[in-house]
């Protein structure tokens, strides 16, 4: 990992930054204290006219009831609060790093001991502890700090051994010891530095949490009577709170604000150190790409007929554009995307992770992740246009006649609500006036049609085995009887049998009900088996669409051969695979040409510069690639038999 | 049945807890200087009892088995006499625990209703100028040492604008009994529940804006939006409850930060509950008080957690009963 | 090729035990027992590749660990090149390790994120002390162009977070290159890889394994997967192998209904043709609660009343192919047979 993205990331919350000058200023000023030529913060007066004097020019903090420099002593008390801190969190980390790996590595009895006296050691209350070990042994600052660090090394324990159990299981560790590492090797080398990072970040809450301690302390008149100490300062002026309240509110406002930029920095570490808590890009902020300003929303005209199916059909897609904005830059995750289906119709979306496809189903359903917008385009269904012509002609189509199935219903579905009542919620929100009998036979029709018991509708999603839980998304995607389901890779990370029994009831419904179908896929055998036509996309564009057997049999762009021809096949004649050199394309900012020029063997000049347009190959095929009619890129498949 | 036997287990999980608080309470009498007689009856005890003290907890038997006969003690709910009051340290605690609760309750409610509630509604806007100032002031909430924040509002509204009481329970002049009484308690309870809340307010807004943010990151959040519900039935009815899974977790794990909290505000009030109890009772290097006040504290966390635990099961049907 | 045996499994059992906790126990929760594995023999020769197909759950992963050395069996005996390799001292299976390496699923976890691909490809000749300096980084170079990683020295400094899948998963391989194995264990190594990448992978393992003649063991989910990699397939479920043989021979004509059921429920287009579906009743049994007699009898379309007291015997349907099922001579000799569900 590099140091200088973490520098690059901080920079990026301000708060961050504010708080991290905060702690290193207090941290020089704590250094230097001596050296600064402040006035002996234990020299008293001798002066009576030097007592309680104002904070101004000369004290700008005031003096205390003895006469001493308010400010010498604040500052004083810098030195305090971080020895305080910093000893007191090293030692409760190094405790918790050595037991929690320990328990977390070693596994069996070992863990079950440790683990039960973490969970012990968490519940003591801490604060409390130390006021009996400080009352019983004396308030000597060392012993305070001790006991600080004893009570509170359990939560750093704890982190540790989680951070072990998940790193212990991660395929690089497990490597390694198969190739021969002794566990102290694997512990040092691969397990403690990559698990490390909440515990920087709550070793940095614990330094807070420590300073307040340690002045809880001192206000309760156990402190360390030898030390200069805010929580010391405010404990002795409470007294003379209405006489002088300077001497209570400046010690406790440096208090407030070291332990506030300790948190905030804490927080920041958080941030920057988990991915997952990253602040995405802001759409509505950030300047578009150029030459997309004048890509406009599609008036509510008549589609003009550019892909193979002529006509009006049940849904008809053109130049359907979104983007996600992420960190600095716009991904072309949907761009210029036009397709039309039938009514009865299944249409087929295939390609590798991040082509689109899914992006695409969501800009379809216009349930767009926060980062995400869509810049232009139409999308009619049955006639009207839902993509930009208000809220209300979209809502007369979401889920009554247009609904989806999600990719892994593991988490699809709420995980704290009955199965019945995620139903029943979903029916009731479009048909208001229904009756309690006739939401429940509805649930139960559609149970049974999808063929799921009907006792299961009691079952929380977490008691149903995958594909039960698939099967329940499918009943909820059919609840109003619509036309059109778009469904995201729904049979995938099931098991061969089950996901066969999925794609069957697909089939059957399709067959039973005329339902029109668009299937994501990443497999082309899926697909191909229950949609009729086919439309394989990468790096956010459409790159062929074709009947089935077409792009099996005759496919036209290079991407579309790479894809049927890398699959090895279980039926027919073993073939050598073939393989695409580099990784899939992603779109991002201004591009020309060809994106699969790069990967293409048939790629020329004119595709580097120029991008394909869609060729008519036949009816109802098109491909995009500028050589889709040369002869020269039919398919070569099967060259290669294998014996 | 399974919800019972359920209880019973968790109910299980606290002995080892308290056990190891009473046992480090005896390993801390004896490991700490001076005559354990003394430390448990006081300096000033007279003869006769301090004979008492050294029958009763075995003090020239082996080691053990005066651990054998501390634990017994304290088990029967004998935590020694106070040396300043000469009264058992039970009915003391016993005693303040009503006034520490209502502290306690009052200001737990109020910084889980409207910490939750602000943490959720910026939630919804993560990276928003809203969300940064609210997340800031949230983080700037919790990092106030809350007895100087006492201080701060008895010189604001108690010195200053002179519209509050800042000590103590009752007033001298009030009525003690009806209506009357109760309003006079409330008003007494205003600052002290400010402050505590103020700083609680802070931790739940952070809690609750990180795990309504990642509820809102779930997949079957893209469900009901596709579904169509609206965003507001979107976050009462599927985001919140699974957003306050974690927010409960924490709650339970945090009670022994809250009741030092509550000890820190009841001192800077005068409020006569166990926090004030302990204030004197260190300023008199009462010991059997600071034992019993740490023993009672591990107790009331430990059933704070067994709570917790139980309303986690309520709330999320994947727990294992 | 003259073939001897270099990994021999026999009767492998391994047996987890998922704890209720102390508490749990006390209150009266159960200890529950898992029969992850459940007495397989495997053969694999050497220079050859065995494929071990199953779903989830059926044990193969499990069964990967032991073979490379992990994991210790519960009860069986694991043989290596003639050596009995089940209870060896640390020392000796230390050495072992050399000639046993293993490639794993997730390419994104492979790698050390900490450590630079270099570094990474390194450490087995650390661990071993080979070589010095100098010579390790000749071999570290000289394995990431084996696996196609040109120029090596252009990777050596970068991190696993500046790679693709594909190519961290061939950094992966290139790690096990560098002690010269004998046997690779390869845990679903292209699942996670994207289509176009993954026959690229597949391609160069297969090369690497002509080359340098190195066995497989080589374990997934995927049937067509398995036939392009494999001499031999062994079928697996929950817990017991099913049914063993010839890779082509097995999957042309299979003995047990699992499989043939397996053969028939894989989406494959042919053009022109429909593909009858399998329609399966119920799910795959946990593993948690194994069926009585044939563990594949509830979801069978063939199952008898034998099936479901009795274990069935493994027959040899002909030479080189045994498989689990009381009637698996009735379902070898029927090859048209198509599964009526």
């Amino acid at each position: 990992m590099k140091g200088a993205n973490y520098w690059t990331d901080f920079a990026r919350y301000p708060t961050v930054l504010a708080s991290l000058i905060i702690v290193v200023g207090a941290a020089v000023l704590a250094l230097l204290a001596p050296y600064l030529g402040l006035p002996n913060p234990e020299e008293m007066a001798g002066d009576l006219s030097e007592l309680y004097v104002r904070p101004g020019a000369e004290h700008w903090m005031g003096t205390d009831n003895f006469g001493r420099d308010m400010l010498s002593r604040v500052i004083w008390g810098t030195r305090l609060a971080f020895q305080v801190a910093i000893v007191a969190s090293l030692v409760s980390t190094l405790l918790g790093v050595m037991l929690g790996s320990i328990a977390g590595y070693f596994g069996g009895w070992v863990d079950h001991i440790l683990a039960r006296t973490f969970d012990v050691f968490l519940l003591i209350p801490a604060f409390f502890l130390v006021i009996l070990i400080v009352a019983l042994f004396g308030s000597n600052i060392y012993l305070i700090i001790l006991a600080i660090a004893i009570t509170s090394w359990s939560g750093q324990a704890r982190i540790m051994r989680s951070q072990v159990l998940t790193l212990k299981s991660r395929t690089y560790v497990q490597a390694s010891l198969g190739m021969g590492s002794s566990h102290l090797r694997v512990l040092f080398r691969h397990i403690v530095p990559n698990g490390l990072a909440p515990l920087i970040t709550n070793g940095t809450i614990l330094m807070g949490l420590a300073i307040l301690t340690e002045a809880g302390l001192s206000f309760l008149g156990l402190g360390d009577q030898s030390t200069i100490s805010w929580g010391r300062m405010i404990f002795e002026g409470q007294s003379q709170l209405r006489v002088a309240a300077w001497l209570v509110i400046f010690p406790g406002l440096a208090m407030l604000l070291l332990v506030a930029a300790l948190n905030l920095l804490g927080d920041g570490l958080n941030q920057v150190l988990d991915p997952n808590l990253r602040v995405r890009g802001n759409p509505e902020k950030a300047p578009l790409p150029e030459g997309l300003s004048g890509r406009g929303v599609a008036e509510d005209g008549p589609a003009t007929g550019r892909t193979g199916s002529e006509g009006e059909g049940l849904l008809e897609v053109r130049d359907l554009t979104m983007f996600y904005h992420l960190g600095d830059n716009w991904v072309r995750a949907v761009d210029g995307v036009s397709f039309s289906l039938e009514r009865d119709g299944g249409l087929g979306i295939v390609g590798e992770s991040g082509c689109g496809k899914s992006s695409l189903g969501l800009a379809l359903m216009q349930v767009l992740p926060r980062n995400a917008k869509i810049l232009g385009g139409s999308v009619r269904f049955d006639g009207r246009e839902i993509l930009n012509a208000g809220d209300d002609s979209f809502r007369s189509v979401r889920w009554k006649r247009m609904s989806t199935v999600f990719q892994s219903a593991m988490n699809a579905l709420n995980p704290v609500l009955k199965v019945r009542q995620q139903l029943a919620e979903a029916y009731r929100l479009h048909r208001p006036d229904a009756g309690r009998a006739e939401v429940q036979e509805r649930i139960e029709e559609i149970f049974d049609t999808i063929g799921i018991p009907r006792w299961r509708m009691e079952s929380y999603p977490h008691e149903l085995s995958g594909g039960m839980r698939q099967r329940v998304m499918i009943a909820l995607s059919l609840l109003l009887n619509p036309e059109l389901i778009i469904a995201d890779e729904p049979s995938t990370a099931l098991d061969v049998l089950v996901q066969d029994q999925i794609l069957a009831e697909i089939d059957k419904l399709r067959s039973r009900t005329n339902l029109s179908l668009i299937l994501i896929s990443h497999d082309m055998g899926t697909v191909a088996e229950t949609c009729e036509r086919i439309a394989v996309m990468y790096a956010g564009q459409l790159v062929e669409e074709a009947p089935t057997d077409a792009i099996f049999s005759d496919p036209r762009h290079p991407y579309t051969q790479a894809l049927v021809n890398a699959v090895p096949r279980l039926t027919g004649r073993k073939h050598e695979l073939t393989s695409l050199p580099g990784e899939p394309f992603v779109p991002i900012g201004d591009l020309r040409g060809c994106r699969f020029a790069p990967r293409c063997s048939f790629a020329t000049d004119l595709c580097r510069q120029q991008e394909p347009s869609r060729q008519r190959v036949d009816a109802g095929h098109i491909s995009a690639c500028h050589f889709a009619l040369d002869e020269r890129i039919e398919n070569r498949a099967g060259e290669r038999l294998l014996l | 049945m399974r919800l019972q036997r359920y209880i019973l287990s968790r109910i299980l999980q606290l002995i080892p807890v308290i056990l190891t608080v009473i046992v480090i309470n005896f390993l801390l009498i004896h490991l700490a200087p001076g005559d354990v007689a003394i430390t448990l009856a006081g300096e000033d005890a007279d003869p006769a009892y301090m004979e008492e003290i050294r029958r009763v907890y075995g003090l020239d038997k082996p080691f053990y088995e005066q651990l054998f006969r501390y634990l017994g003690q304290i088990v029967q709910g004998d935590l020694g006499i106070s040396y300043r009051s000469r009264e058992p340290v039970l009915v003391e605690i016993l005693r303040r625990v009503p006034a520490t609760l209502m502290l306690v309750g009052t200001s737990l409610f109020i910084a889980l209703f409207i910490g939750t509630w602000a943490g959720a509604m910026v939630a919804r806007r993560p990276g928003s100028l809203l969300d940064s100032a609210v997340s800031t002031l949230a983080v700037a909430a919790y990092s106030i040492p809350v007895f100087w924040l006492g201080l701060m509002l008895v010189l604001f509204f108690g010195v200053y604008l002179k519209w509050l009481p800042i000590s103590g329970m009752y007033s001298l002049v009030a009525p003690k009994e009806g209506l009357g009484r109760a309003f006079d308690v409330l008003n007494h309870l205003i600052l002290p529940a400010l402050a505590l809340s103020t700083v609680w307010i802070g931790q739940y807004v952070r809690l609750s804006r990180t795990s309504v943010a990642a509820v809102y990151n779930e997949q079957y959040i893209t469900t009901v939006r596709a579904i169509g519900f609206p965003s507001r039935t979107i976050l009462l009815h599927h985001a919140l409850r699974n957003a306050l899974l974690p927010v409960v977790t924490v709650f339970g794990l945090q009670m022994g930060l809250v009741l030092t909290g509550a000890v820190l505000t009841e001192t800077v009030f005068s409020w006569p509950g166990l926090g004030r109890l302990i204030y004197d009772a260190i300023l008199a290097r009462d010991m059997p008080i600071i034992m019993g006040a740490y023993v009672a504290m591990s107790i009331c966390v430990a059933l704070a957690s067994l709570i917790t635990d139980l309303l986690y099961a309520v709330l999320d049907p994947r727990v294992e009963l | 090729m003259n073939a001897s045996v270099l990994l021999r499994a026999t009767d492998i059992h391994k047996t987890y035990s998922l704890r209720a906790g102390f508490m749990g126990q006390v209150v009266g929760r159960k200890v529950d027992e898992v029969r992850a594995v459940d007495g397989v023999s495997l053969e694999l020769d050497a220079g050859q590749v065995l494929a071990l197909v199953g779903e989830s759950g059926s044990g193969k992963t499990t069964m990967g660990k032991m073979v490379s050395l992990v994991e210790r069996p519960t009860a069986g005996k694991i043989e290596f090149d003639g050596e009995d390799v089940t209870h060896l001292s640390s020392s000796r299976l230390k050495a072992l390790r050399q000639e046993v390496q293993m490639i794993f699923q997730n390419p994104y976890e492979s790698l050390d994120p900490r450590h630079t691909i270099g570094t990474s490809v390194m450490e087995p000749l650390i661990i071993h002390r080979i070589g010095t300096k100098g010579e390790r980084r000749d071999k570290v170079e000289e394995a990431l162009s084996q696996v196609e990683l040109r120029p090596a020295s252009k990777f050596v400094d970068r991190f696993a977070q500046d790679l693709s899948g594909g190519q961290l998963q061939r950094v992966s391989i290139a790690r096990t290159l560098v002690l010269a194995p004998r046997l690779i264990v390869a845990d679903e190594p292209v699942s996670m890889l994207d289509v176009s990448v993954r026959s690229g992978v597949m391609n160069l393992m297969l090369n690497l394994q002509a080359n340098l003649q190195m066995a497989y063991f080589y374990i997934t989910h995927d049937l067509a997967v398995a036939r392009y990699m494999s001499n031999r397939i062994a079928v697996m479920y929950l817990g017991v192998v099913v049914e063993e043989g010839p890779t082509d021979q097995l999957i042309e004509r299979a003995a047990h209904p699992y499989t043939r059921l397996l053969i028939m429920a894989v989406p494959e287009h042919k053009v022109g043709k429909k593909r009858r579906r399998v329609q399966l009743s119920g799910e795959a049994a946990a593993i948690k609660e194994i069926p009585t007699g044939c563990r594949f009898h509830p979801r069978c379309p063939l199952a008898k009343q034998v099936c479901s007291v009795e274990e069935p015997p493994v027959v040899t349907v002909a030479p080189g192919r045994r498989a689990a099922c009381h009637f698996a001579q009735e379902v070898f000799d029927k090859q048209e047979l198509i599964l009526n569900v």
